[in-house]
């Protein structure tokens, strides 16, 4: 199946990303040619293979918070924010009246 | 190397300062042509340091990476020194804390110098994709250093340091010392925190060392290799000892070589020979060369290139330009996200973004992301079997040799460069790659093994024979 035009636009709401309508042309192509390529898996009967039931493991040991909140702390994460008030860190408005 | 310099250090033939000053001086001279560097480190901190490591020296608790100049990749944080990942997004961001790994090179006495350039968020092969503009092949300035740690390889090539620190989800650190003549290192999975490095594919990353010789990337891995709470992936104690004893009996010396995967179209003929020339070399020392077979290994640059977007999309909604990194301001939150997503990621991570967004999607997920992760699964019992005869499987690092500028501009063709070195971080295991000569060109080619999980100090071994 050809990725579409109307495919990358989903995805790049989906992303949350804004294209430029002329790079869109060139992307669809390179999106095209890379789905093609990776879409080489679906070959694979992984059923004759025989797949093992135990996947998607990543996680070794559970997490636990160690870091102490000071306001030193708080001070130097959010001074990385381009708007900040006080200890907050100011967005626009989410939901509109 | 390294050796050297601490025993002249201890012997108090050189002070620390003057170690730093040596190793700016030709940072200085080489980097503005090269580009290894997006910034050295503060005078304040790099001072604190010289005179810490000093004070080591001279009361008698240095190590051997104590005074020893350090070069850090771009995505490690380091407290109170900018980190950008080479991308514009995070231009500026000052970094509050310190990773893992420079927690424990501070705690050694190392001498962190600078940030080192490379492609953005480890999105690449050859560098090229930095916001902050590419690093040239110190061994042939018309190519590429490789990537995505092209920096970390630079600065170490032309002997601005003499080790750096890179990482590597699918061939970032092993691709880059191939092609600059180095060593490079590429841990078990699980055995260097990753805490304090910018996730890109977080089943795949993993922090490594660059030198000149097997004995400094010993060295510099084995002061960052150590348990941490604070990455959940990283190995215990109990578990590395463990792994320690499994591999403390004796070599069974025999090299895998999986010859079909080797033989495959679009790996240089040169690149082919150079490696069976390895390989008789070591045939010579007493190793066995078997022939094995990975049916499934041709599948895993196809199965990379599933997991590691869908990992890259997920790890990167964090950049939304609110709590760091660059700020568009639209009317709503949802338009100033985008458009600071838009102006702030360049254009590969905003492809792999699109790439791992569509793998992930519903309609989608069963046919490539489960199938790959299955893929992974059964890769994961085909090295299992291999590693029960051999001790290493032996490949060349890359297909091909550095190539120059702008010569890979589509995307798929650099991703085909990764072919050799992506098993490696499918399956978890640790690699390798080794110089093992020059092409007709006089251009280098790396030799890589991979060990079974845990068995870096077998890998060590073997490398030192080459």
């Amino acid at each position: 199946m050809k990725f579409t035009q109307e495919a990358l636009d989903n995805l790049a709401v989906l992303s949350r990303l804004s294209l430029k309508n002329e790079d869109k042309e060139k992307l669809v192509e390179q999106m095209d040619s890379i789905i093609g390529y990776i879409g080489e898996i679906n070959s694979l009967d992984l059923e004759a293979v025989g797949v093992p039931d135990k996947i998607h493991i990543n996680v070794f040991k559970t997490d636990t918070v160690t870091t102490v909140s000071s306001p030193e702390h708080t001070k130097s994460i959010i001074q990385n924010s381009k708007d900040v008030l006080g200890d907050y860190v100011k967005v626009s408005q989410v939901i509109k009246q | 190397m390294i050796k050297d310099l601490h025993t002249q250090l201890i012997e108090k033939k050189i002070t620390v300062r003057e170690l730093v000053d040596k190793s700016l001086k030709t940072i200085k001279e080489k980097d503005s042509d090269i580009h290894a560097l997006l910034g050295l480190y503060t005078d304040e901190f790099l001072n604190s340091q010289i005179d810490a490591a000093q004070k080591m020296i001279d009361s008698g608790t240095a190590t051997e990476m104590t005074g020893i100049p350090v070069v850090i990749k771009d995505n490690i944080c380091v407290s109170g020194q900018v980190a950008s990942a080479g991308s514009k997004m995070l231009d500026g961001y000052v970094s509050p804390y310190d990773a893992h790994v420079i927690s424990e090179l501070k705690r050694s006495g190392a001498v962190l110098i600078g940030r080192s350039n490379m492609d953005e968020f480890a999105m690449g092969s050859s560098t090229e994709n930095s916001a902050y503009g590419a690093t040239k092949n110190p061994l042939d300035m018309t190519r590429v250093p490789g990537g995505s740690s092209g920096g970390s390889a630079a600065v170490v090539a032309y002997d601005g340091v003499p080790v750096s620190l890179g990482t590597d989800t699918g061939g970032s650190i092993r691709q880059p010392a191939s092609f600059c003549g180095l060593v490079g290192l590429k841990p078990t999975y699980g055995s260097v925190s990753r805490y304090g490095a910018m996730a890109m594919g977080s089943s795949l990353d993993q922090i490594g060392p660059f030198g000149k010789t097997v004995e400094d990337v010993e060295i510099l891995y084995k002061t960052i290799a150590t348990s941490d709470t604070r990455d959940a992936t990283s190995l215990l104690d109990t578990e590395r000892n463990t792994k320690k004893t499994l591999y403390s009996a004796p070599l069974k010396k025999k090299i895998g070589v999986p010859k079909k995967f080797i033989e495959q179209e679009g790996v240089d003929a040169e690149v082919k020979k150079n490696f069976y020339d390895t390989l008789e070399n070591l045939k010579n020392k007493g190793f066995e060369i078997v022939d094995i077979d990975l049916p499934m290994v041709e599948m895993s640059l196809a199965a990379y290139y599933i997991i590691m977007p869908a990992e890259v999309s997920s790890n990167m909604g964090r950049y939304d330009g609110v709590r760091y990194g660059m700020r568009v301001e639209g009317e709503s939150m949802n338009e100033g996200l985008t458009k600071s997503r838009s102006m702030g990621l360049g254009d590969e991570v905003q492809r792999r973004i699109l790439l791992g967004t569509y793998v992930l999607s519903s309609g989608y997920y069963d046919a490539y992301y489960n199938k790959a992760c299955a893929l992974r699964e059964i890769l994961k019992i085909e090295f299992k079997k291999v590693f029960e005869i051999v001790d290493v499987i032996a490949t060349p690092t890359s297909p091909i040799a550095p190539w120059k500028f702008g010569e890979k501009s589509d995307p798929l063709a650099m991703y085909l460069a990764d072919i050799f070195t992506v098993p490696a971080n499918i399956v978890g295991v640790p690699a390798i790659s080794v110089p093992s000569g020059l092409d007709s060109k006089n251009l280098p080619i790396g030799f890589q093994m991979m060990g079974s999980w845990g068995s870096e100090e077998n890998l060590f071994t073997i490398a030192k024979m080459i």
